[in-house]
């Protein structure tokens, strides 16, 4: 930068008290000169860089925070057999207090609710429109019940990786580039946005300046699904502090609930832990 | 009686193409929606889940190919970025540019001022917060290492790979007497309005023509196993 400036001045001093538009011909032929790309690149690889470590701590403070609350409004397209995009919405309130413990409460676009409770024994799922409930045996930790509710049980648990304490880890290995896009003012925080490209999805995250570097909102699209759909998230009362009621991770069934069983899915590779389903 | 005026006849013959086409929309549309009021437009997808991953699944191009193809489609990365840093020559500079850009908003002058401040201390403080995440991200990074590598290289959270779409058995578990029934016959909505509704015991019962089905929780919402009568039906 110095050596531009020093440039600058040595061309444009002998001909000071010129018309002002020579000094901007001066600049015009230095910049097609090529500098400012060398200096550009120099700029964009530091901010990929800062952009990196900014999406790495996000990550990590999310994964070794005790204790969390937060509500995610998320939207998805769902693309018709015709090809056109239709969004659908939901609503979801996470409590989250490690090791062993997590409530999420689904509220969908139509109205639906759906409630999940793990106690660190138990997996209770109660559906109030319908009155019924289901239990499953699981003692464990919100980790492994996790990888449980996603894949085993069919549950649909958007950005369930940001919940597990191995968050910041599986970022690291499936990102392939960050990119620094802007200092972003339009939340209630200032955030930096951060453009990250994976194997097989991009992701844009508006995480939070300061002391909680936690995600405002973000923006999933599937590169390699037909139709390249999306997922887009925004983050609303954060707490890593949250309150948590004495009931807020039991479950007390209704007098006239249904128990009803659970419906999982057995995976080829038997790599699940056996079932230890029932009472 | 009088013979029906023209007008009437074609009036009634509207009515019934009218009637007829909404019932048939009805039916087309109806019967997969979710709780409340919908047109029965299909919910699911690769996005629904919101996963991290989005593993190929038979249907999709081979990942190369359509990767290729990607690229070449966009311009390449260095380019765009060039542009844009070109703009903002340092991102402290830039911060300040946009300030002295609008030198009628002093609110905004100020409001930049601090950010530079605040993006300085922050950045100091990331520096230091890194040094020390680092080491506990390597602890960490060990004790998960096993753990993590029986799943993530499945893409447990890729809902369209695992989704209800691939075949797989399924079982039942958390009956009343612990059991795991294998295979069950479930449905996501049931193929009629069943007007025949037994509770017995703790459970309640639907029929539809000859079949009988019972609920079952998967995935968040209510499905329909397919089941033996009640006693006493």
């Amino acid at each position: 930068m110095y050596k531009m400036e020093q440039t600058i001045r040595q061309i444009s001093s002998p001909r000071l008290g010129r018309p002002l538009w020579k000094l901007f011909a001066s600049l015009a032929v230095i910049l097609t000169l090529g500098v400012t790309p060398v200096l550009a690149e120099e700029t964009t690889a530091e901010l990929d860089l800062e952009a990196r470590a900014i999406l790495m701590e996000m990550a990590a403070f999310i994964s070794r925070v005790p204790a969390f609350s937060v509500t995610l409004r998320s939207a998805y397209d769902a693309i018709q057999e015709d090809g056109q995009y239709i969004e659908f919405g939901e609503r979801r309130h996470v409590l989250l207090q490690r090791p062993d413990q997590l409530r999420v409460e689904t509220e969908r676009s139509d109205g639906e609710h759906n409630l999940v409770l793990f106690d660190g024994d138990k997996i209770t799922g109660f559906k109030a429109d319908d009155n019924i409930f289901a239990q499953v045996e699981k003692p464990g930790t919100i980790d492994e019940t996790l990888i449980y509710l996603v894949r085993d049980l069919q549950f649909k648990l958007p950005l369930a990786r940001m919940l597990h304490t191995g968050f910041a880890q599986q970022l690291e290995k499936m990102i392939t580039a960050v990119s620094y896009v802007e200092e972003n003012v339009l939340f209630d925080v200032v955030t930096d946005h951060l453009a990250v490209r994976a194997e097989n999805i991009d992701m844009q995250l508006w995480v939070a300046q300061g002391d909680e570097p936690l995600p405002r909102r973000i923006v999933i699209t599937y590169m390699n699904a037909p139709g390249q759909p999306q997922f887009r998230g925004d983050f609303t009362d954060w707490s890593i502090e949250p309150k948590v009621a004495a009931d807020s991770f039991t479950f007390t069934p209704p007098a006239d609930a249904e128990k009803v069983p659970v419906i999982a899915r057995v995976r080829e590779k038997g790599s699940i832990p056996a079932q230890k389903g029932g009472e | 009686m009088s013979h029906k005026s023209p007008v009437f006849v074609i009036f009634i013959a509207i009515t019934f193409l009218f009637l007829t086409t909404l019932i048939s929309m009805a039916e087309a549309r109806g019967g997969r929606g979710g709780g409340g009021r919908g047109g029965g437009f299909s919910r699911g997808g690769a996005a629904s889940g919101g996963g991290f991953s989005s593993r190929s699944a038979a249907q999709r191009p081979t990942r190369s190919t359509n990767r290729q193809a990607g690229a070449a489609q966009r311009p390449s990365q260095p380019m765009n970025r060039q542009a844009g840093a070109a703009q903002r020559p340092s991102q402290a500079g830039g911060a300040s540019e946009k300030a002295a850009q609008r030198p009628s908003q002093g609110q905004r002058q100020e409001n930049a001022g601090d950010r530079q401040g605040n993006r300085q201390d922050n950045a100091g403080d990331r520096q230091g917060n890194r040094d020390e995440n680092r080491e506990d991200w390597q602890d960490h990074r060990n004790d998960a290492r096993e753990d993590w590598q029986d799943f993530a290289e499945d893409e447990w959270d890729d809902h369209y790979y695992h989704g209800y779409g691939n075949s797989g058995a399924a079982f039942v578990t958390g009956v009343a007497v612990g059991a795991a029934v294998a295979s069950p016959t479930y449905i996501t909505t049931l193929p009629c309005t069943s007007t025949t509704v037994i509770s017995s015991g703790s459970t309640t019962y639907y029929k539809c023509g000859t079949t009988w089905y019972s609920r079952g929780y998967q995935g968040g919402t209510v499905v329909y196993i397919v089941s033996g009568a009640p006693s006493g039906y």
